[in-house]
Formats: structure tokens, C-alpha cells, sequence
């Protein structure tokens, strides 16, 4: 008989088998509940399905036999609970059902799933494809139910070769263009973040796929004609070895937990952003340190012109003086009122109305503003033709004028104007994407986290107050948008601008 | 994630590893190659394992070269399924089962031996004490075995047809525990199904039927069998295996309890059980089947088993052929040599 290691091994991978489909199932569930969306729902549909059959297969085969000690030790841990399986009372209508049930949901969510991910307009425009991809599953049930099955095939004999050869088609029709979608979708992916989270999500279903491949030939007539099927038992063509088994189960664990990773810490970032806004919304309204900031600002400019003042009274005479001296109070004056302004419109941000705009009317505008400040200035713009967004033309120009202000004062101190900033617009996946870009000094690992919270700057001068970006990340959401950055020290600081595509 | 990554993928090569070099710790086991593995696929009971059992444990397939690899079914068609996809050499079917090698699904190379395994058995709380009684009553079914054959012989002696019952069509397993959890009013089954059943339900099981009740109509004929060419191809290994299985064949019928227990310990299942069973044949010598071919008995069985086959409607009277075209007589004849 075998050695005890690989008795040992093969338990150990059955607890893998059990583990794998528990893990799959919770996982699923869980990742439901924390992120209620189309794809987590059809990634549960898919596991669900999955689950149904492998049952359902496991039965028969636990009732049919035919396979080795070996293979049964592995697929049902030992014989005792085989025979347990074995003599589960169900009859072999009820048995093929189950299988047909799995059997054809799954392609059913994976289609869904890849559609659903696909950004190819044409796809995204002829709705009624999203509908027919539930045609041949229903079909396929309808057609398997067992009356309807014995119905037909009493008519016909040969009606079950056609119909077992049909579904066996457009189920490997449904995989093949779910799999050409999915590897599609992550080759045409532009941005980086996007597309490493993607790769995850689509490595994880692949993974599945494969599971499901493994009995996927199982025809529910087979089980309908549990003792006299003349179209031979599909699994016995298909015993694996038990190490082909154990690399299967591998591979699924791996890419599971990859995949899983995945979606959870995408799920995660979600949950994570949301709380990232209580903590800042908590810090903003912790008045101490802003309001602190705030008037401290302004008491040093009311210092200042305290000094002006009194200057003022012991020059008198000197209308020249005193000229210069109330230019310099009005320059202050125009400084606090616009430094007041923006705490303002930062704090109060819900007056923004969205309609629609030329995407280049918004970035021309905040060209305007941003060559105020920086006449000699510039910055390469590539622009998409012919974009628009539903936006707020001034908030959002606004925005874009903060960040290429930051852009700017990134690159100011680069020697021999090798400084750069790119404004560029472009289209991907469901956003439209404004990214200003700079390769200036870049954000410290430590800072990077820290960057939208409000009154956080790293400019140490009386102009600047940390607010900016606070208020790019509070128009983006007020856009139903999101801001996202990359950065590293040294090496530049890429700022993207996430509207919803128009 | 990267770490992960390429953690995995050393796991995933160590893995690789660990098969290969498990590999070569199988390679050294298969070194006595003076002998021919044959995978004889069996049914867990006793009317289907007795001779191999005891040719594996007497050594008489050792003696002719043949090393037997076991390979457990639950039912006869599955069997000869599997032969068509090549993954067992021999089977064992019961009569249900025959129509198949009738219509060249595979050729018979060993009578085994007639049985009397089969029975209806009916519930008495749920009001089934007879066959009359069974009328308008569920009964559970294996649809394409002689457990269907024994319920439509049954039915038949009733003055009853398949419209006056409910049919429940279950796999073996399920049916025993149809019945017991009182799910159905009778079954049709086979043991040690059905000693299951009397075990489990005592007087509330009533035999309504069995084979040795319909024994001159309808032969219940068990078989060895190999898939169409199996024999031409392999003519020397399955003469050696038929050789070694008629021994065992022989000390078989004076070892009937011993064999049961070599065969309870090969099922893993309780001796006692399989002791139940030792009834369920009408166990014979290699010499006495040599009779039943010479007086042309056997193919008397084969024919009968044939026309029951028609009358039941699970084979048509064209498919009807001689039965010296699928039943090999030579070989049994070579091996009783």
C-alpha cells in the first residue's frame, strides 16, 4: 500500500478541496456584503454555481464508481464518508438537475461578469446583448428539466446527441468570449493602478474557470440515465492523476487568495477612503488646529499692518511715503480677503452646479488663472478632441489651477528649466481623466498620506495654507469624481482627476 | 505582493519538484514485469467478487502471470462504459446488464453463474403484503438493471403494467434508503441491497419476488466481460486470466464462508453481511460449466435472457443475434483445458 507521507499529503489536500470551496463561498458572501455591486454579485453567482455542481458531480460519482481507492480517498477524504454520499436519498432526476443548474449558471455570470467589466463601446451601447446572455442558460434548463428532457428525447433518440452537443457549445462559446473580454479589457487598461488590480480580479476568475473545466463535460442525461447511458460517464474519461489533482487545488488556492486579495483590498480602499474622509472631515472640524492656522495668519498680517499704520501717522508729511505705505495696506487688504475667499469656498463647497461643458472650456479657463500668477510660465496640454464632462466650470477649473500651481512650484527650483508640466486629458474606463503632471521634487513616502488633509503644506510661506488640494479632492467628489496621485521622492508627482465620463 | 508573488512561485516549483521526485518512487515499484496487470472492474458484493477474491488470495492468478488490480462499480452499465474508454480490462455485469453485449457493447468471455440476487420487496406499514397490493403504490426503481427486469416480471404476474405505479428511478444506494426512511412503498433492488433493507426494517420488508420465482422464464445470468476486440488483441493474457478465475472458481465452492470474509475485508464492510449473501448464487465447478456448454444449457440461458430482453421492450427483435457471436465459448473452453 502507499507510504503514510502521501496518505498524509492527500489529506491535507482534501481538507484544501473543503477548505477551497468554504473559502470561495464565505469570501464571496463577505466581499458581497462589504461591497454591494454588480461584479461582486456575479463573482458570488459564479462561486454558487460552482458549488452546485461540484455537489452534485461528487454524488454521482460517489454513487457511480469506477474510480480508483486512491482517487475516492482523495475527492471524498475516506470511505466512510463516501458511502455516507452513496446512500443519500435523491433520485437521479433530482441528481442531474442540480449538475444542470451549475453547469449552465456558470457561464452565465462569467459572461455577465466579463460584459459587465468590458469597455468596448459597441458592447456598452447594444444593451439587448446583456439580455441575450441569458438566453441559451434559461434554454438550456428549460430543455434538461426532466420532463421536458424525457419528453423530447422520447420523440427523437437522437435529439440528446444534438442537445448535448449544443450546450456543450455555447458553453464553450459563453468561456471563450468571457476570457477573450477579460484579457482584452486588461490589455487596453492605460493606467497602472487600474490595471494591477484588474490582472487580480482576472487571474481569480481565470483560476475558477479552470475549476470548472475539471467537470464541466459532465452531460446532466448521463445522470438522468444513471444505468443506461450509452454516451459513457464523462469523468471516467477524465480521471486526473492525484497529483494533477493536488496541482489544480493548488493553483485554485493560490489564485484565490490572490484574487480575493484582490477584490478585498479593493473593497478595502473603498472602505478605507470612506474612513480616510471621517478622520479628515473629524480633523477639519476639529476647529483648534484651522482655526489657529487661520487666525494666526491673519493676526500676522494685522501685525503688519499695525507697523504700516504707525508708520503712516509719523510720516504724514511725506505724501510719497504715505502713498507707498497705503499701497503696501491695500495689496494686504486684497491678500486677506482672497486668502478668506478661498477658506470659504473651500469649507463651502455644496454651491456647485453641474452642467454639461467642453472639457477644454474648463482647462482653458484655469490656463487663464494659472498664467496670472505665472505669466512666463508653461505647460504642455494634450487634449483629447471633442470631451465633455458635467462639471462646474469654475470649481472645477479651479481645481485643475491647484494642481498645476503645485506642479509649477514643484519644478520652480529645478536647475536649467529642466522642469516640466503636462496637463493631459484622455478617456478610460468609465472616467474621463484630467492628469497634471510634473517631474519635480516629488512627495516623501511619509507625506504622501498626508497630502489632502487640510492645512497640511510643506511650503513654508505666507501664501500658501495648505488648502488646495483639500479643496481638488472636495470638487472631485462633489463631481462624483475622485482624486488619485502617484508620487515618490525625487521623481515627480502624477495628479489624476477622476470625473465620471460624459 | 511581490514578495507573495514570488513566494508562490518557489512554492509552486518546490511542489513540482516533490512530484517529480515521487515520480521515480513509483517507477521503482512496478519492477516485476514478468507479470500483466488486468483491471477488473467488480459491484461490492458478494455474487460479483467471490471468484477474483479468492483467486487473488489463493494465488491462482499469481500462478498464470496475472496481477488483478480492483476497481470498484456501482452497476453494470458503468462497467462496460468504462471498458469502451479503456481505463479497466474485465468486467463483472448481472443480467440486467446484458442487453448492452447483445448489441455488440461487449463480448462475454466467462459464465459467472446464475443468480437469485434480485427481489421486490415491499413495506408492510405502508399496506404492501403481495404483489396485487403494489398497485397505485411508489416504488423505487433502477432503471436498466434487473432490478427493473425482476419489477416488470413482478408486475406482470400481478396483471399490472408500469402506468399502475408510481415509478421513483434512484440509483442502488438511494433505493435502500428510500425504502428504510419510508420514502417509497416498495423497491426493486439487489443484494445486498436488499439484506440491507431486512436488516434495517426486519418484518416490515416483505419479499414479494425474487429471481428463483421467475427462474424458468427469465435466467438471471452473471458474466464476465471484456470490450469487443479486447479478446483478439489479448488472446494469451485472457486466456491466462479466465485460467486463474475458473480455479478460483472451483476452490470457491467448497470455501463459501472463508471466501466471504476475504471479500467483506476487501470491501471493508461487516463479514456477517457478506455472509447473507452466500445464497444469492448457484455457485458451480469449472467441470459443471463445461457440461452446461457441451448440452448446450449455457446458450439456451443466453438465448431465453434474449428474448425476455424483447418481451420487455429493452431490445428489439432485429437486434436479436447468435448468441455464439458475443458470447466466447472458445476461451472458456481453452481455459477448462
Amino acid at each position: 500500500m502507499k507510504g503514510i507521507d502521501l496518505l498524509y499529503i492527500e489529506r491535507v489536500i482534501f481538507y484544501m478541496l473543503i477548505i477551497l470551496m468554504l473559502f470561495l463561498f464565505l469570501s464571496s458572501i463577505l466581499v458581497l456584503i462589504l461591497k454591494r455591486n454588480k461584479e461582486t454579485f456575479y463573482i458570488f453567482g459564479m462561486c454558487m454555481s460552482l458549488a452546485i455542481m461540484f455537489s452534485g458531480v461528487l454524488l454521482y460519482i460517489a454513487k457511480k464508481g469506477g474510480i480508483s481507492r486512491e482517487t475516492q480517498e482523495f475527492l471524498f477524504f475516506n470511505l466512510e464518508i463516501k458511502s455516507k454520499i452513496q446512500y443519500f436519498l435523491i433520485t437521479v432526476y433530482e441528481m442531474g438537475y442540480i449538475i444542470a443548474i451549475g453547469r449552465y449558471m456558470f457561464p452565465m455570470f462569467l459572461l455577465f461578469l466579463a460584459l459587465h467589466f468590458s469597455m468596448i463601446p459597441w458592447l456598452q451601447r447594444n444593451y439587448w446583448l446583456k439580455r441575450f446572455t441569458f438566453l441559451m442558460p434559461v434554454l438550456s434548463l428549460i430543455i434538461y428539466y426532466p420532463s421536458v428532457f424525457l419528453y423530447l428525447t422520447n420523440i427523437h433518440e437522437g435529439f440528446q446527441q444534438i442537445i448535448a452537443i449544443g450546450t456543450m457549445g455555447w458553453i464553450i462559446l459563453y468561456t471563450i468570449l468571457s476570457i477573450f473580454l477579460l484579457v482584452y479589457e486588461a490589455y487596453s487598461i492605460e493606467m497602472e493602478f487600474f490595471r494591477r488590480k484588474f490582472i487580480l480580479i482576472v487571474s481569480f476568475i481565470l483560476s475558477l474557470i479552470l475549476f470548472y473545466f475539471l467537470y464541466f463535460g459532465q452531460d446532466p442525461a448521463q445522470v438522468y440515465q444513471f444505468y443506461a447511458s450509452k454516451t459513457g460517464i464523462y469523468y471516467m474519461n477524465t480521471v486526473l492523476s492525484i497529483r494533477t489533482y493536488i496541482f489544480i487545488v493548488f493553483i485554485n488556492v493560490i489564485f484565490a487568495v490572490i484574487g480575493f486579495t484582490g477584490l478585498l483590498k479593493y473593497t478595502n480602499d473603498i472602505v478605507q477612503s470612506s474612513r480616510e474622509e471621517v478622520i479628515i472631515q473629524r480633523k477639519f472640524d476639529a476647529i483648534s488646529t484651522g482655526t489657529s492656522v487661520f487666525v494666526h495668519s491673519i493676526k500676522n498680517q494685522l501685525l503688519a499692518n499695525r507697523v504700516i499704520f504707525k508708520r503712516i501717522n509719523s510720516n504724514l508729511d511725506d505724501i510719497e511715503k504715505v502713498k507707498e505705505y497705503t499701497d503696501a495696506l491695500s495689496k494686504q487688504n486684497e491678500n486677506i480677503l482672497m486668502r478668506i475667499e478661498e477658506l470659504y469656498r473651500s469649507v463651502k463647497t455644496s454651491a456647485v452646479h453641474l452642467i454639461p461643458l467642453r472639457l477644454s472650456e474648463v482647462t482653458e479657463s484655469a490656463m487663464e488663472r494659472f498664467h496670472q500668477k505665472y505669466p512666463d510660465k508653461t505647460v504642455h496640454v494634450e487634449l483629447i478632441s471633442k470631451c465633455n464632462v458635467l462639471a462646474d466650470k469654475n470649481h472645477l477649473s479651479e481645481a485643475i489651477y491647484n494642481l498645476l500651481t503645485n506642479a509649477q512650484e514643484a519644478i520652480n527650483d529645478l536647475p536649467n528649466h529642466e522642469g516640466m508640466v503636462i496637463l493631459s486629458c484622455y478617456n478610460v474606463r468609465q472616467y474621463t481623466v484630467i492628469e497634471v503632471k510634473d517631474n519635480g521634487i516629488g512627495i516623501s513616502k511619509e507625506d504622501v498620506k498626508k497630502i489632502c488633509e487640510p492645512f497640511f503644506t510643506k511650503k513654508n510661506s505666507n501664501y500658501n495654507w495648505g488648502m488646495g488640494l483639500h479643496y481638488v479632492r472636495t470638487i472631485a467628489r462633489e463631481h462624483f469624481g475622485s482624486l488619485r496621485y502617484e508620487s515618490e521622492k525625487d521623481n515627480g508627482s502624477t495628479f489624476y482627476l477622476l470625473l465620471p465620463k460624459f | 505582493m511581490k514578495k507573495l508573488f514570488s513566494f508562490m512561485v518557489i512554492a509552486l516549483i518546490g511542489l513540482m519538484l516533490v512530484g517529480c521526485s515521487d515520480d521515480g518512487g513509483t517507477g521503482e515499484a512496478a519492477k516485476g514485469e514478468e507479470t500483466t496487470k488486468v483491471k477488473v472492474a467488480y459491484m461490492p458484493n458478494y455474487a460479483s467478487l467471490n471468484t477474483v477474491v479468492a483467486g487473488i488470495k489463493t494465488g491462482t492468478f499469481k500462478d498464470e502471470g496475472i496481477e488483478v488490480e480492483l476497481v470498484e462499480f456501482a452497476d453494470g452499465p458503468t462497467i462496460i462504459a468504462a471498458l469502451e474508454s479503456g481505463s479497466i480490462d474485465v468486467g463483472y455485469i448481472g443480467p440486467g446488464a446484458h442487453v448492452l453485449p447483445i448489441q455488440g457493447e461487449a463480448e462475454i468471455f466467462a459464465f459467472s453463474q446464475l443468480g437469485n440476487a434480485d427481489e421486490v420487496i415491499g413495506s408492510a406499514k405502508k399496506g404492501v403484503g403481495n404483489i396485487e397490493d403494489l398497485k397505485g403504490k411508489t416504488i423505487a426503481v433502477a432503471t436498466g438493471t434487473s432490478s427493473e427486469t425482476i419489477l416488470d416480471l413482478t408486475l406482470a404476474e400481478a396483471g399490472l403494467t408500469k402506468d399502475d405505479v408510481t415509478l421513483m428511478n434512484m440509483d442502488a444506494s438511494a433505493i435502500v434508503t428510500a425504502m428504510i426512511s419510508g420514502s417509497v412503498d416498495a423497491v426493486a433492488t439487489w443484494s445486498p441491497n436488499t439484506n440491507a433493507i431486512k436488516n434495517e426494517m426486519g418484518d416490515d420488508a416483505v419479499m414479494l419476488s425474487n429471481n428463483a420465482r421467475y427462474a424458468d422464464q427469465f435466467p438471471s445470468i452473471a458474466s464476465w466481460l471484456v470490450k469487443p476486440g479486447y479478446a483478439e488483441k489479448n488472446e494469451d493474457v485472457l486466456l491466462r486470466f479466465t485460467k486463474g478465475l475458473f480455479k478460483a472458481m472451483d476452490y470457491r465452492v467448497d470455501n463459501l464462508g472463508e471466501v466471504a470474509k476475504w471479500v467483506a475485508e476487501e470491501i471493508a464492510v461487516d463479514p456477517d453481511s457478506v455472509l447473507q449473501q452466500t445464497g444469492d448464487g448457484d455457485w458451480i465447478t469449472t467441470k459443471q460449466l463445461m457440461t452446461l456448454i457441451e448440452d448446450g444449457t449455457l446458450e439456451g440461458y443466453y438465448k431465453k435472457q434474449q428474448e425476455n430482453f424483447v418481451d420487455a421492450g429493452r431490445l428489439t427483435k432485429e437486434e436479436m443475434r447468435p448468441v455464439e457471436e458475443y458470447v466466447l465459448f472458445d476461451v472458456m473452453k481453452n481455459a477448462a483445458k
